[in-house]
């Protein structure tokens, strides 16, 4: 009966959050339909008003407006399509690269003592200077931030995968597939990497949240997305001037950044549970 | 008598032990160490040992995943020492392998018809759809149903797990199975279902299995002749009744000594050996097992004795026995 509930309420949870996602995404493809203003249309004499329920707010602006009377909630909607994109982009890449890696890593001590020290050495360099000595040779825009995010993200990936593979190479089962004549390739592929996938879905998801907080750092910076196209990010880098006086310039894009990665999460749950056979019958 | 399907010359492998800093090798924990021993087709060896005697190690030193230290190999006659890349691949085929833990030598992630199909389509014995259809009758040959061919290794018992791995070593008709405490990990009348199992599959396709265990009754129950190893050393070879009736070596008959038996008119007089297994990374002069014999000469402390034969199909290694001496050829 308890197992009934618990079954019945991950779904409801699973379900919960496939539809916050996807209110996001539509969200984002209709932000011009959804709001009359341009997410960079100022209005200074309506500057810093306060979201329509509080004392002084209008309900011209929902959610009221920043620093330049830019309205937030077209700043949000328009800021998702960046944040997401970067977001999942960056974890695609450097999970493809960790996971690889790590696979590599864990399977052959040789190429293990090179990948090992080459992440050794990357997690003691900071990561922020890495990311600008990369724009300051490859330059800025949106593709080379998710480059730069992706090579600073794959350590941790391969980390995890590096050790799981350790275990998993001395198990009898890899014995066993070594025994029956099936080739190293696949043996990586087939044999090892369904196993390692449940690790790999859940630093994904982590992943996402901090590539969307590290976009806003580096374009702060000058360094990713021009300051003329909103991000979450650095509107929540914008607000932190106005803290006190105007809390909800960095308050509404923190809510979004948590309920995208709180639903990513869920699914993450979800998807590893779903792949992993045991769980998934009955 | 048919032939000799393994032949085992001195068979050494020692795993070196290397500094915490330099990595310089000071020193090897020899785990099999100078081991000779021959199996002829349709036979089954049993090899007992305590933990830690070299028994698993020297199963897969046969399997080739280690490559032996020193020594010999000859499988159908023809030296597999030193085989490699598609040639060990070929050979591969004619040994296979059933392990302890049938909860981790089934891969978690795989339906049990990949299990069963994979060794025939990867080494190219046929393609890939004639695989799949040879599953379900390598699954009723073990004792399984073909609708359990979709399923998951979670789904079964460990009996059931054990048979599907059976299923996987017998698929490309191996010659010789090497079962490395095989039933171990089973309930006991689980242990008599597979251990019936594996003599009819024995009976059927004229296989030989090595099977190594530290269970003396099941080892009794399976083998044709037995070997007791100590300390990466073989002790004793002998024909099964002889070994259990007539047991030669001063650790056989301790070894013996110490299993329990079902039956009450049975005076059991133990042999209580004291003190514990040397380190086989510092083997005893001498015979290894001097240390802890109660028959200890002096002899015994500083020459390690010779294989000899003390009757047909009977060899053992001490010397409190004359005899014979064999040059690596026991039988």
């Amino acid at each position: 009966m308890r197992k009934a509930i618990k079954r019945h309420m991950g779904s409801a949870v699973a379900w919960g959050a496939l539809g916050i996602l996807v209110v996001f995404a539509v969200c984002s493809l209709l932000a011009p339909v959804l709001t009359p203003y341009e997410a960079n249309a100022q209005d200074i004499m309506n500057r810093l008003v306060p979201p329509a329920w509080c004392a002084g707010g209008s309900l011209e602006h929902l959610l009221g407006t920043d620093e330049l009377g830019r309205d937030m909630l077209a700043r949000l909607l328009y800021g998702s399509r960046s944040s997401i994109l970067v977001g999942v982009l960056t974890a695609m890449l450097s999970g493809g690269l960790g996971v690889t890696l790590g696979l590599l890593s864990g399977y052959f001590p040789k190429a293990d003592a090179v990948i090992m020290r080459i992440a050794d050495i990357q997690l003691a360099f900071p990561s922020m200077l890495l990311a600008l000595a990369i724009v300051a040779v490859l330059g800025g825009g949106f593709f080379k931030l998710v480059m730069v995010l992706g090579i600073t993200g794959w350590v941790s990936f391969s980390r995890v995968i590096r050790s799981e593979v350790l275990s998993i190479r001395t198990s009898d089962y890899i014995l066993a597939a070594q025994t029956v004549g099936v080739g190293q390739a696949r043996i990586l592929f087939r044999h090892i990497l369904p196993n390692i996938i449940a690790p790999a879905v859940t630093i994904s998801t982590f992943q996402i949240a901090t590539a969307i907080i590290s976009e806003s750092s580096l374009s702060f910076l000058g360094l990713g997305i021009p300051p003329t196209t909103p991000t979450w990010g650095n509107m929540l880098h914008a607000g932190q001037l106005y803290m006190d006086s105007a809390w909800w310039i960095s308050l509404f894009p923190g809510i979004c950044i948590m309920l995208i990665v709180l639903s990513i999460n869920l699914l993450g749950d979800v998807l590893r549970d779903y792949m992993d056979p045991k769980t998934r019958q009955n | 008598m048919s032939e000799a399907l393994l032949e085992v010359k001195q068979l050494k492998k020692y795993f070196p032990i290397r500094s915490q800093l330099l990595k310089r090798e000071v020193g090897a924990v020899k785990a099999v160490d100078g081991v000779t021993f021959s199996l002829n087709t349709g036979e089954t060896i049993g090899i007992v040992g305590e933990s830690g005697c070299g028994k698993s190690t020297l199963g897969r030193v046969l399997m080739k995943v280690y490559e032996p230290t020193g020594g010999e190999i000859y499988f159908g006659g023809r030296d597999i020492t030193r085989l490699r890349g598609a040639e060990l691949k070929e050979h591969r085929k004619q040994i296979q392998m059933i392990f302890q833990d049938p909860y981790a030598s089934l891969n978690p992630k795989m339906r049990v018809r990949d299990i069963v199909a994979e060794p025939l389509w990867v080494n190219r014995m046929m393609s890939k759809e004639e695989a799949y259809g040879q599953v379900d009758s390598l699954l009723t040959t073990v004792g399984l149903r073909p609708t359990d061919a979709p399923k998951f290794p979670h789904q079964f018992s460990g009996g059931q797990r054990q048979r599907v791995g059976i299923a996987r070593a017998i698929a490309m008709s191996p010659r010789l199975i090497v079962a490395d405490e095989a039933v171990s990990a089973l309930d006991v009348s689980v242990q008599a279902q597979i251990l019936n199992l594996m003599m009819e599959l024995k009976a059927a396709n004229h296989l030989s299995y090595l099977f190594i265990s530290h269970n003396l009754a099941v080892v009794k129950h399976i083998s044709d002749k037995v070997g007791v190893m100590y300390l990466g050393n073989m002790m004793e070879i002998a024909e099964k009744n002889l070994l259990y009736h007539d047991a030669k070596h001063p650790y056989t008959q301790a070894l013996l000594s110490a299993a329990p038996v079902a039956d009450r008119t049975h005076k059991s007089q133990r042999i209580v050996l004291k003190g514990d297994v040397p380190n086989p990374a510092n083997p005893p002069e001498g015979c290894p097992f001097h240390t802890r014999c109660a028959q200890c000469k002096n002899i015994c402390k500083v020459e390690k004795p010779a294989f000899v034969k003390v009757a047909d199909m009977h060899y053992v290694a001490c010397h409190l026995y004359g005899g014979e001496q064999v040059q690596g050829n026991a039988s």
